[in-house]
């Protein structure tokens, strides 16, 4: 029998809090994810490598990507040192990380998972367009807080598979936001479980902000820039068919979103930015996110 | 196996590298005509650039692009390249999600618009209609939500180009095998009769639509052009100047209702061209209002 959304609610943060209930991070995952979340400045080229290459799958996994031209590559490169110095660290650390997501999404569900992490990699390339498209400092944090935004939905894949399905259902069948059928069915939304989970794992504070506040920036009081880039990402994934598996039928007008208020104190840029090519650029991101999503999952 | 040296399947094997200058000539032909090709159709772009290097004998992709830009045939050269590229996209039920948005966004709300006036009616102008294909399946979209949601309106499509030879061919709505577009067997069945060797859309097809000739630049609008609800004008914009756009989107937001919503074709941007519009993002795709008449059912 199904649990009711507040006594599902309570189960799913019981188990969050308990020590041995929330999933640890894979045992080759570990240590590089926590590797690469040091500034790029003191990472060694050596060790991402020798951390990277201890996964014969993962290696090839990055070589997938490292070999996609959303990643700049345009010549192929057939090892993980070459795609290191072809792509640089910084990239090769976006790589690495959308392969570790890849793989820390449970394969037992109904669900197809994939879904979930085309939707993640849509909005980490979104998320770093729009970052350089407006001039924010960093957009290789904003690809990775585009990558783990929805941390949270991961959470619920393992924690609570069978009432995480029915919220996806339905959400799909009113095409409404997956987080507004979470919330209902579950009780609480994945913003909310991916925080607690990303500040367990000490992800950061700028990562830990854009995960739990992108379903509501005007809330949002610390790295509001970051979180409203990939706040105004996520939107565009959602309505342009990187949407996790289904479409929102609604109709979007990006400057009345709170993010664009929020992105515009700081960036007034967002004012003249040329939506329409951002929009018809995502099309290029959904094509070759599909065929590297075919390419890429296959299991181990 | 030592750290870096170990090398796995580089996914399937890379095809050709696209030429850098191609890029720039996609950036080139959007700043001067609004049209947007993304990375994934780039190939097809090298193929129609290349029938014209060839037309016109230019030999690198270099040179052609000066052609685009700056010479004083720059205009005439984007035209032919433009036509290049979208030769052949006539046809019935093209941009399919154009149509879903249409279908269940923007009619629900404008059939609840509260600022409706009786009678009921519901109208959509093909600017730019051609030989007809959009027309008629604007028609044929309004004819099967006139079971259901649009049950008490009366609709109709005007339709208008400014060739009177490509608009005897749409009045007449004789096609080969449409089905051969997007138009499902079941569709054709309803609204087609076999002609020969070909097929025509039916009369109560046609009786939905108003053809018209009519120039978007050189003619004033008539009072058939007033109350439109949706415009659909593809593969128009592309062809003129800014100026041009502006006057020709001017007369567009009088024709509209407050409402209106307008559709243009795949690619096809009004970014840095005029105010008058904003910018929606439907499902899949993108359509422009006037400011603050998105209503907020629905939202």
């Amino acid at each position: 029998m199904l649990l009711t959304p507040s006594q599902t609610k309570e189960s799913l943060l019981r188990k969050l809090r308990g020590v041995n209930q929330v999933p640890d991070l894979p045992i080759v995952l570990a240590p590089l994810l926590n590797y690469l979340q040091q500034p790029v400045d003191s990472m060694q080229v050596a060790e991402v490598v020798r951390l990277i290459s201890r996964d014969k799958a993962l290696t090839a996994q990055c070589l997938h990507l490292a070999n996609s031209p959303l990643f700049g590559r345009w010549q192929p490169v057939d090892t993980v040192h070459g795609a290191v110095v072809a792509l640089g660290l910084r990239r090769m650390r976006e790589i690495a990380t959308s392969c570790c997501l890849l793989n820390l999404t449970p394969r037992a569900s109904k669900l197809d998972p994939v879904v979930f992490w085309e939707h993640a990699l849509g909005c980490a390339l979104a998320s770093r367009h729009l970052a350089r498209a407006v001039g924010f400092a960093d957009p290789e944090k904003a690809y990775l807080a585009g990558l783990l935004h929805d941390f949270g939905i991961l959470m619920h894949l393992w924690l609570a598979p069978r009432e995480f399905q029915e919220a996806w259902e339905k959400a799909r069948a009113a095409h409404i936001p997956l987080q507004d059928a979470e919330e209902e069915v579950l009780g609480v939304g994945h913003s909310e479980t991916g925080r607690m989970l990303a500040e367990r794992w000490r992800f950061g504070d700028p990562l830990v902000a854009a995960i739990g506040g992108h379903h509501d920036v005007a809330k949002v009081t610390a790295h509001r820039s970051l979180v409203a880039i990939v706040a105004l990402s996520d939107v565009l994934c959602r309505m342009g068919g990187l949407n996790h598996g289904y479409s929102e039928e609604r109709q979007v007008d990006m400057v009345e979103e709170p993010a664009f208020a929020v992105l515009s104190e700081e960036f007034p840029a967002i004012h003249t930015l040329d939506w329409e090519r951002l929009t018809f650029e995502l099309d290029t991101f959904v094509v070759e996110v599909h065929q590297l999503v075919n390419v890429v999952s296959c299991p181990k | 196996m030592s750290a870096g040296v170990m090398t796995a399947a580089a996914g399937p094997e890379r095809a050709r590298a696209l030429d850098p200058q191609l890029f720039r000539i996609r950036d080139s032909i959007y700043q001067t005509t609004g049209m947007f090709q993304p990375d994934h159709t780039l190939r097809l772009l090298e193929e129609r650039v290349m029938r014209r290097m060839q037309a016109i004998q230019v030999r690198t992709l270099r040179e052609y692009r000066e052609q685009l830009s700056g010479s004083p045939t720059a205009p005439a050269e984007v035209a032919k390249l433009l036509q290049e590229i979208r030769d052949g996209s006539q046809g019935f039920f093209r941009h399919p999600e154009q149509l879903q948005a249409l279908r269940k966004i923007v009619l629900p709300r404008l059939v609840l618009d509260p600022s409706r006036k009786e009678p009921r009616t519901l109208r959509i102008w093909s600017a730019g209609c051609s030989t007809g294909e959009d027309a008629y399946t604007l028609a044929m979209v309004l004819m099967e939500e006139s079971a259901d949601r649009l049950k008490e309106f009366r609709c109709e499509v005007l339709a208008t180009d400014a060739d009177e030879a490509v608009l005897e061919r749409a009045r007449a709505g004789i096609y080969d095998d449409p089905s051969a577009s997007q138009l499902t067997p079941h569709l054709r069945e309803k609204y087609f009769t076999p002609l020969e060797d070909r097929w025509q859309v039916t009369s109560p097809v046609k009786a939905q639509i108003k053809f018209s000739q009519f120039h978007l630049l050189r003619d004033s609008p008539t009072e058939q052009m007033k109350g439109i609800d949706v415009i659909f004008c593809k593969d128009v914009l592309i062809y003129l100047d800014g100026l041009d756009k502006r006057r020709i989107l001017h007369h567009f937001s009088r024709s509209l209702l407050p409402h209106g919503y307008i559709f243009l074709g795949s690619g096809e941007s009004l970014h840095g061209i005029q105010e008058e519009f904003h910018l929606v993002h439907l499902p899949s795709t993108i359509a422009y209002v006037r400011p603050n008449s998105t209503l907020e059912a629905g939202n």
